[in-house]
């Protein structure tokens, strides 16, 4: 599918795609019906969506994901083979590391996040300076309010992994940053950006995040179930708990 | 659409079947253009519409804009796969549309490698670049939507630029 130049009063591609699924921009449908190009294009990408949903149905589709939902591990594609004899391996190492006997190991620790907030124009550092070494349930000073955007930063002592839950005053705990992950991001010792930013809802009440690091990979949803029953994560790992108020 | 399939689909997929049918074709395009491979971007089109389904409900209610929040998990997906194998493809295809200078333009096959050489960039240069080339956004557009100037648009392109000719030389 070719795609023409962009025009000077076109809008992005983004947008075009949005308006191929029928989510038009304001601004976008007056345009594209008076532009050859944009209308080509919305028309091709409507039919290329078109093509793909009767090549791969929704009910497959579906299915598919209700199998990979109840089987993540299972080996795809044609690693079968590869994937059986490494997830024998591992399950041997496994075996015997959870043979020996050892409690997950979670020390709590300021300093670990750092959190800067995006309110209109105005960008505001919120360190967990503010918390001190908090505890599930405190609050800091900071009011946070809907729309604000929070991104987040580890400051990790050594190589290994990070995330960010957040917890909402319903009990919905999301995996923030990195945005939905499954593991832990791989960091630097030093302060890391983590990806993508977590935008508040309207959801009132208190806003728990909990900065998680480890030398070893991170099983997110693990500390995500954790963290729903407890308040707190259980792993091998050092976190930095923060609670804000969004009254 | 898909919730007279009780059995089949899982819990709650009556919109991820609704999203799934306007926008999978785009989320599975833009799989393709950042992984380089049919098979992998299959594998991430089903990792984005999981982790679309295992949000929250009223995180989800809350999505104003659903094609860029599935574009958002679909990036992290690909990026992580990249990272975690290190590949790098074929940057022919890349190299033409650098010369370009505008990647909005061409097939889909024309950006296979695409992934590959964004995964050498650091985290801002990279969505930076995914808005400029893929998105199809103006410097000036980059720069409202991630809350940088204009300048640090451009001079972070110019680095992303460098750095992926670098990588193709």
């Amino acid at each position: 599918m070719n795609t023409p130049p962009r025009g000077a009063s076109c809008p992005p591609q983004l947008h075009l795609e949005q308006a191929s699924a029928g989510d038009w921009l304001p601004g976008v449908q007056s345009h594209v019906d008076g532009c050859a190009a944009c209308k080509t294009q919305v028309e091709s990408l409507q039919k290329m969506t078109s093509e793909f949903v009767a090549a791969r149905p929704v009910e497959r589709f579906l299915k598919q994901l209700e199998t990979r939902e109840a089987a993540p591990e299972k080996a795809r594609r044609s690693f079968l083979p590869l994937a059986i004899g490494a997830s024998l391996a591992a399950l041997v190492v496994f075996t015997v590391v959870q043979s020996l006997p050892r409690e997950p190991r979670v020390t709590m620790k300021g300093g670990l996040a750092h959190i800067t907030m995006k309110r209109g124009e105005d960008i505001t550092t919120i360190t967990s300076k503010a918390c001190g070494n908090s505890q599930p349930g405190d609050t800091c000073g900071e009011k946070l309010a809907p729309g604000d955007a929070l991104r987040f930063s580890v400051v990790a002592p050594r190589e290994g992994y990070a995330v960010v839950l957040n917890r909402d005053s319903t009990g919905a705990v999301t995996v923030v940053a990195p945005f939905g992950a499954s593991e832990g991001k791989a960091v630097n010792a030093g302060t890391n950006v983590l990806p993508d930013s977590a935008v508040l809802d309207d959801v009132r009440g208190a806003e728990t995040f909990v900065t998680i690091f480890s030398e070893h990979p991170i099983d997110v949803r693990k500390a995500v179930e954790s963290f729903k029953a407890t308040g707190s994560v259980s792993c091998d790992c050092t976190v930095e708990i923060s609670t804000f108020d969004k009254p | 659409m898909t919730d007279d399939l009780p059995t089949v689909a899982p819990r709650g997929s009556g919109q991820l079947g609704q999203w799934y049918s306007k926008y999978g074709a785009l989320v599975h395009r833009r799989c393709r253009t950042l992984m380089g491979n049919e098979a992998d971007a299959n594998d991430a089109l089903q990792e984005t519409f999981m982790r679309a389904h295992r949000t929250p409900q009223s995180n989800r209610d809350a999505v104003m804009q659903p094609l860029p929040w599935l574009y958002a998990i679909a990036t992290r997906i690909c990026f992580d796969a990249l990272d975690a194998r290190k590949r790098r493809g074929v940057l022919s295809s890349l190299k033409e549309m650098m010369g370009l200078g505008v990647v909005a333009s061409g097939s889909v096959e024309d950006k296979l490698s695409m992934g590959s050489a964004l995964i050498t960039l650091d985290e801002k240069t990279r969505e930076m670049a995914l808005l400029h080339w893929l998105d199809g956004m103006t410097q000036e557009e980059v720069a409202q939507q991630t809350g940088y100037s204009r300048k640090t648009v451009g001079v972070k392109l110019k680095e992303a630029e460098v750095a992926l000719r670098e990588v193709m030389a």
